[in-house]
């Protein structure tokens, strides 16, 4: 069983939430500071590109770095893996990302440059102070840029450091831009969550305050794909309270891969081994 | 997973143990081959061919694989296992046979 890979793929998820699929890159504004509009192809935009092409060099040299966990074929090889510190790409790219967020100022390329510093930086100990100066420009200059909704959606998974909660809870409070509130609410109530010993133990009741906040306010407001910030959330409350550690699992019926009928109860007497799985 | 979940079907034989799978897989029937061929002996649930499928969306399953461990009471006992849960699985089997012989 593979038991670097979960790690790996949340850490691919968060640097590459940074770039999301919609994202748009609108021309600077001339005046300066106020915010432009998406709404132009991002592929024809040269901001864009050069962005793409600093997370592509990031991408290779990272799974360069990353390779021998990769190549390992068991559990024990991959822990007598000693990774050299000296060769992480993320402080060598952290420098490179600022330089592209400030000569890029006001564009929503520069939002996701200084997102994907901070996401960068706040896990690596040698840069983190990159993480809290990329807080500071996002709140005070980008946090009403609807850029920004799509990369914080995701930012809670950089875990529970003074930074991470900062960049909530300031956007939380200051952001005029719905999709913003909502992802900066949303967060925080995860990270409030993750903070008091995590949903095994039950939701906090200030977290659960705030979800029910963020569906009251934000509910329709997509969380992902098809989802909304309501279904998310409603998703989330059943999971605290019916699928803690603890608790009777809710009964699962319906029908195997041959169409016969299915039932989790009637293995009552039994040890499950529940997976949820795909082959892909 | 599959050389994982086939030791421990091997491992748990005659034991009351089952591996029960929730599959997010989008076309039935190319599943039903790879399910032959990978000789995956355990069952699962058809969830409606993708990851947006009703038993997943109930469970608020946000990744794939996800593992529960539930005990012979039907009680959730480890959720987000990775790897190395086999002593866990172990101590269960144990608390499900001395339960049986209790009855």
């Amino acid at each position: 069983m593979l038991k670097a890979f979960p790690i790996l793929t949340v850490l691919s998820l968060v640097l590459a939430g940074c770039v999301p699929a919609s994202a748009q890159d609108p021309a600077p504004d001339p005046a300066g500071g106020s915010i432009t509009e998406p709404g132009q192809d991002a592929k024809s935009d040269p901001h864009r590109q050069r962005l793409d092409e600093l997370l592509a060099a990031f991408e290779q040299a990272q799974s360069k770095y990353f390779r021998p966990y990769m190549e390992a074929k068991t559990d024990a090889d991959r822990e007598s893996i000693v990774l050299d510190p000296a060769q992480d790409p993320v402080p060598l790219f952290v420098p490179r990302f600022m330089e592209f967020a400030e000569s890029h100022a006001n564009s929503a390329a520069a939002v996701e440059a200084w997102m994907w510093v901070y996401k960068g930086s706040v896990r690596t100990p040698r840069v983190q102070e990159h993480a809290a100066h990329a807080v500071d420009i996002i709140v005070e200059k980008y946090r009403d840029h609807p850029a920004l909704a799509a990369p914080l959606r995701f930012a809670y998974y950089t875990g529970g450091s003074e930074t991470t909660w900062r960049l909530h809870r300031s956007l939380w409070e200051k952001s005029k831009t719905p999709e913003i509130r909502a992802a900066a609410g949303y967060g925080l109530a995860q990270l409030t969550f993750s903070g008091t010993g995590g949903k095994a133990t039950g939701p906090d009741p200030e977290a659960r305050q705030l979800l029910l906040e963020v569906k009251e306010k934000f509910g329709s407001i997509p969380f992902h794909g098809d989802l909304t910030y309501a279904m998310k959330i409603d998703g989330d409350l059943f999971e605290f309270e019916h699928l803690a550690v603890g608790k009777v699992a809710p009964d699962i019926i319906g029908e195997d891969l041959d169409g016969q009928p299915m039932k989790l109860s009637d293995y009552r007497g039994k040890v499950i081994l529940l997976d949820f799985w795909g082959d892909w | 997973m599959y050389p994982h979940e086939r030791s421990l079907v091997k491992k748990f034989e005659g034991a009351p143990f089952a591996i029960l799978g929730i599959n997010s897989d989008e076309d039935r029937d190319a599943l039903k081959r790879i399910v032959k061929e990978k000789k995956l002996t355990w069952r699962s649930w058809w969830d409606g061919g993708g990851t947006g499928g009703p038993i997943a969306t109930r469970w608020n399953i946000n990744g794939w694989p996800t593992l529960y461990i539930i005990d012979h009471e039907g009680v959730i006992r480890h959720r987000n296992v990775y790897s190395d849960f086999d002593s866990q699985l172990e101590v269960l089997v144990e608390e499900a046979k001395n339960a049986a012989v209790k009855e």
